[in-house]
């Protein structure tokens, strides 16, 4: 990945490509746990993909790939979920406007369903995109003891939410 | 396993599981590319591309070079030994791991006359936007470690040594620089404070400028770095493990053609089905000419790209191309172009809960070759052309459409993003033109054509209009 990211930087096109390839259902998960509309999960997508290569050539150690680009992903969203100010509980926009989703993709929404949003991100870059906790502090700008308490609660919350169906 | 345990393991393999990415998302995701692709396209961001095929029949003139240095340090961070093997430059590094290594900040001091930074640690000419030179970050011993303990540059036409900034440098030229408008590298070796510098020119950027730069920089250690650990090695091996699968997921995609029930003819409508939309296409009409008659020039996605080509009678002059087999250069000839006009109906049918965004249609298509009609598929052909690059003709690339006779998007950004987006109302029809550019020879070839509205090969709604 590191010679695709080089690549990238001196202004390869299609290796900036290959690129989003790799990380694109990763991102895909992450907008997923901040936006409630397809549409503007993929409008965020996009937004990210074009911002991160036309930055791509300020970053410096292409070890902190992933980092960079979930960074600029994760200000699209907030950005995207500013203008659009949507209150609606999730369950009730995901029906209307998600559009024929795979049952992979409705498993993987049902389980995100299933969490606390505020629990969500955090499970996400920690279990998907392999994130450490000081990382993940980073990335969402709070502190570590914060990430590990969110953690720890949207694990127990997840089996009490199990528990719970299971009667 | 204790019973939390067991909850963790599952939560985290139904969040990490595999997902199929909606194609809504994937319009977005395409869409995304191929303004990329149209920006490289274009040389408006970033303009050149190494020549990305082995040009076997050309190496072969060439001869080959074996040469073997090896460059010991009394004490330093690393040795280095530089292998030149046919046209491929090797250097290999033996590290000390007993050294911690650094973190570094550069600076050029001499920077051309005429040249702006143009981001960070890149510099460009003003009035050429994109076509300059740039300090890459700087790899010490941590970052040679993650390459392999090794950086590798091939089509090597020449290295020359010399002493740049104090330290050992090496000055590499590619071959065919002209031919290829290949860039001009140089690497920068300081084994005693454990890094390595490249400074990467443009074409377009003269050699004697792009020494004086790298002979002009002063580097200084900010901070420490850290080899990585096992741990996050492991983590690196993994994402190499889901590159290579992703590639020979793409290869198996490719393997099986494009079903016969996928390519339909001409004249015949095709829905694409959106749960709040339904946009009908129809390719009504495609016809190959040699001269474009009253065309608007504003309404090119680029007319600088094509007015070079453009002869007086309305015509398009001959270039140069490649014709390559499996990535080995079979031949290269002097062809005519000429233009496929392709007359196109669309319709807008919202349905309930329809929102802005399932307004948005776009317009655009690709045209591709067909290859051999094999069980029920027709495959990909294994060969392709390409101009040479030196010939600057970008109106072949990626095979899009370079002409759209309505396009709603016509200033700014949203001419750059959204020139081949229209905004269509429920109800509303509209019939178009889009204007390919092909080469003559192969205009009677298996041709044929796909929106981008529609998703990718190898997809339900991967649908192909057979143009002849």
């Amino acid at each position: 990945m590191r010679k695709l990211i080089r690549k990238a930087q001196k202004g390869d096109g299609e290796a900036f490509i290959e690129l989003m390839e790799l990380h694109k259902e990763n991102m895909y998960k992450v907008a997923c746990s901040y936006l409630r509309s397809e549409a503007d999960i993929a409008d965020a997508m996009q937004q990210t993909i074009l911002d991160s290569f036309e930055k791509i050539g300020t970053l410096e150690q292409p070890r902190y790939f992933k980092t960079w680009l979930i960074r600029i992903l994760i200000n699209n969203c907030n950005d995207m979920l500013r203008e659009s100010k949507k209150v609606l509980p999730m369950d009730e926009i995901r029906e209307m406007e998600w559009e024929n989703p795979q049952t992979d993709l409705m498993e993987f929404l049902d389980t995100l369903d299933s969490l606390d949003e505020k629990y969500r991100t955090i499970l996400i870059l920690y279990y998907v995109e392999g994130f450490k906790i000081r990382e993940i502090a980073q990335l969402l700008k709070i502190n570590e003891s914060t990430v590990n308490s969110r953690l720890q609660r949207g694990r127990s919350c997840y089996r009490e939410v199990l528990e719970h169906s299971i009667g | 396993m204790e019973y939390r345990d067991r909850r963790n393991d599952e939560l985290k393999e139904r969040l990490s599981t595999g997902i199929t990415l909606t194609d809504t998302v994937n319009e977005k995701v395409e869409e995304a590319y191929a303004q990329i692709r149209r920006q490289g396209q274009a040389g408006k961001v970033k303009h050149y591309k190494r020549p990305r095929k082995t040009v076997v029949l050309l190496a072969a003139c060439v001869g080959v070079m074996a040469t073997s240095v090896l460059v010991a340090a009394a004490t330093g961070f690393f040795t280095r030994d530089t292998q030149m093997e046919e046209d491929m430059l090797t250097y290999a590094f033996d590290l000390d791991y007993d050294l911690k290594p650094g973190t570094f900040e550069v600076i050029a001091q001499y920077i051309p006359e005429g040249y702006v930074e143009g981001d960070t640690n890149k510099y460009w000419p003003e009035d050429n936007w994109g076509h300059g030179f740039t300090l890459m970050p700087i790899l010490n011993t941590a970052d040679l470690e993650r390459e392999g303990n090794k950086i590798q540059e091939n089509n090597v036409e020449n290295v020359e040594h010399a002493t740049l900034s104090g330290m050992e440098a090496d000055v590499i030229t590619f071959k065919e620089a002209d031919r290829y408008e290949a860039p001009t590298v140089i690497f920068l070796f300081n084994p005693q404070e454990g890094y390595v510098l490249e400074v990467w020119g443009d074409y377009n950027v003269p050699q004697e400028e792009l020494v004086k730069v790298a002979d002009s920089l002063t580097v200084e250690r900010i901070g420490d770095a850290e080899y990585d650990s096992e741990e996050e090695k492991a983590r690196a091996a993994e994402e190499l493990q889901q590159e290579e699968s992703l590639q020979a997921e793409i290869e198996e995609i490719n393997s099986r053609g494009v079903a016969a029930e996928h390519v339909i003819p001409v004249g015949t409508a095709y829905t694409l089905e959106r749960e709040n939309s339904r946009k009908t296409f129809t390719v009504e009409e495609a016809e190959i000419t040699d001269t474009l008659e009253n065309y608007d020039t504003g309404n090119f996605y680029d007319y600088s790209l094509v007015e070079p080509w453009l002869l007086e009678d309305g015509s398009l002059r001959p270039y140069t191309r490649q014709h390559y087999e499996n990535d080995t250069l079979l031949d290269e000839e002097t062809v005519e172009q000429c233009f496929l006009r392709v007359k196109v109906k669309v319709s807008q049918e919202l349905l309930e809960g329809a929102e802005d965004w399932d307004r948005e249609v776009a317009l655009d298509a690709r045209i591709q070759r067909l290859g051999d009609f094999q069980g029920n598929s027709y495959q990909w052909p294994t060969d392709y052309y390409q101009p040479v690059p030196s010939e600057h003709n970008f109106l072949h690339i990626d095979d899009n459409c370079v002409y759209l006779d309505q396009p709603a998007n016509l200033e700014g950004e949203e001419r750059a993003h959204s020139f081949f987006w229209r905004t269509m109302d429920d109800g509303e029809e509209l019939e178009y033109e889009i204007i390919f550019v092909l080469d003559k020879d192969l205009s009677q070839s298996n041709l044929a054509l796909s929106f981008n509205a529609f998703a990718n090969p190898g997809t339900a709604e991967g649908i192909f209009f057979s143009i002849f």
